[in-house]
């Protein structure tokens, strides 16, 4: 877990997480059923896409410190029952945003910020900023790369459900669900999730984070 | 992670929450259901990329796609996003064109042979060879049936042949110990220029009434001569048998002969020794002979000797 130690409350700047105590939380926040991990990232990931929602430039700091916060708590009072581990995970995120904008530093950009900085107007030129031939073409390198890491059954899947637009599209998923025997939001979980796993390999493969 | 809330919200409204254009009270909600809602979560990352990609294939438009322009790719974990939808997008665009282009060269011979019509022509195939082979298994056992019946008829024939030789030989064999028997000395042809003989001239018997001719036969005479008249000469060869009519028993026999001429009709000519005959009636019996054999009785010639 990473930690912003410079903006964590005084009393929480000298705590350090030990294995014991990191086991303790993962063992809380996968309430007793073994997940080798997964849930802790999933809480992240959630945690992450809340301060990213709420237009955090940090995100991914909040959310260790989030994650930090909560294993701290649970180490000091041995268990929390009062509320599920993800309500609680809420619950100091919710404060770490609170904080997070009324302290000093603020790294949360608003509109007016961003039309002043004179970003180029999006409107008008639809194209990615960040979407230049050379990383287009990165991106296409580390997209199959990445997808011929996948088994063929998820590589088939995943090009299969996000192809064809509006009708065509609705029509393949259907075919696709009757041909996996899967309901449809069954199916769409399983897209999510092996796209995410490419999405994040292919940022590892273009070098960004 | 605690179960679906039951007021879930409907794809507008997670659209608006992802656009940051619903209200914040309602936000809040969305907001703690996203981390502690699976069902939730779930569903608002499918209505994500369902709205990144529309982004990427120009599907939005009007306040959506301004909105998306200023709020959406405010963040920069979201421009990472949209880019990657960027490139999914192309790569399977540029699969589906290699796709086209490959089907394109390949169209000509998949219309060929096509699985349907691979399936119909292997049938027909098949149908053909099932066609011949029936018939050659059947033209087997026709010729394999011929030619059973042939080696039974060539059997048989063999068996009759030898049969009908068989009897020949024994026929043969009788003929020649009956006429041993009966006539030692007419294996010798008498020189009948030396020998005093009689001749008797009897015609074809008749059916009236008629008188028996009779011939004399004195001591010293050697040998009788029948001549025996026939009313057509059928039959190639011909044997004689004297025969006592009171006992019907044979006398004596002679060898096949010939047809002779007998005045102006066809005869046979036997000659046998005096010393068989006595003083009494006589019938030389004349039997046809055909060329299979078979003997036939053609005329009984009656006559009476007498000794003196």
């Amino acid at each position: 877990m990473r930690t912003a130690q410079s903006e964590r409350p005084q009393e929480l700047k000298n705590w350090t997480p030990t294995e014991n105590s990191f086991q303790q939380f993962l063992h809380w926040l996968e309430e007793g059923v073994d997940s080798n991990g997964e849930k802790y990232l999933e809480m992240r990931r959630r945690l992450v896409a809340y301060f990213d929602r709420k237009n955090c430039l940090s995100a991914d700091e909040l959310a260790d410190e989030t994650l930090a916060r909560v294993a701290q708590k649970l180490q000091e009072k041995g268990e929390i029952t009062d509320l599920s581990p993800a309500h609680y995970c809420y619950v100091t995120a919710k404060f770490v945003f609170l904080e997070y904008i009324r302290g000093g530093k603020r790294n949360q950009v608003s509109l007016e910020e961003i039309s002043a900085a004179g970003l180029p107007d999006l409107e008008a030129n639809p194209s990615f900023p960040d979407s230049d031939s050379a990383n287009q073409e990165q991106m296409l390198i580390c997209l199959d790369r990445c997808l011929k890491k996948l088994s063929s059954s998820d590589s088939e899947l995943i090009l299969e459900y996000y192809q064809g637009e509006q009708q065509e599209k609705i029509q393949r998923r259907r075919q696709l669900s009757e041909k996996l025997g899967l309901s449809a939001n069954a199916l769409s979980i399983r897209a999510c999730r092996i796209r995410g796993k490419v999405e994040t390999c292919v940022k590892e493969c273009c070098g960004r984070k | 992670m605690t179960p679906p809330d039951k007021h879930d919200p409907n794809d507008p409204q997670l659209m608006q929450y992802l656009l940051g254009t619903l209200p914040a009270a309602e936000a809040e909600r969305l907001d703690e259901l996203s981390i502690t809602n699976d069902d939730f979560s779930w569903r608002l990352r499918a209505t994500e990329n369902e709205l990144v990609d529309a982004y990427v294939r120009s599907e939005l438009n009007g306040d959506t796609l301004r909105r998306f322009h200023t709020f959406y790719l405010s963040s920069p974990k979201r421009r990472d996003k949209v880019a990657f939808a960027e490139g999914l997008f192309r790569f399977q665009a540029d699969a589906a064109k290699e796709a086209n282009q490959s089907s394109d060269v390949g169209s000509f011979f998949s219309r060929l042979f096509t699985p349907r019509r691979i399936v119909f022509q292997f049938a027909g195939a098949a149908f053909v060879m099932l066609f011949i082979a029936g018939y050659l298994l059947f033209d087997n056992m026709r010729l394999r049936n011929d030619m059973s019946n042939a080696q039974a008829v060539e059997s048989s024939i063999r068996q009759n042949t030898q049969e009908l030789e068989k009897e020949l030989q024994q026929q043969r064999a009788a003929n020649a110990d009956s006429q041993k028997k009966l006539e030692p000395a007419s294996t010798e042809s008498p020189d009948l220029n030396k020998l005093d003989t009689l001749a008797l001239l009897l015609p074809p018997p008749s059916r009236g009434l008629s008188s028996i001719k009779t011939i004399t036969v004195h001591p010293n005479a050697d040998l009788v001569v029948l001549l025996l008249a026939l009313e057509s000469a059928e039959y190639p060869h011909y044997r004689v048998t004297l025969k006592d009519p009171a006992t019907d028993t044979a006398v004596w026999r002679s060898a096949e002969v010939e047809p002779t001429a007998a005045g102006d009709k066809p005869g046979v000519s036997v000659s046998f020794r005096t010393n068989l005959l006595k003083t009494q009636n006589y019938v030389a019996e004349v039997a046809g002979i055909s060329k299979s054999g078979k003997a036939e009785v053609v005329g009984d010639y009656a006559f009476h000797v007498v000794v003196k």
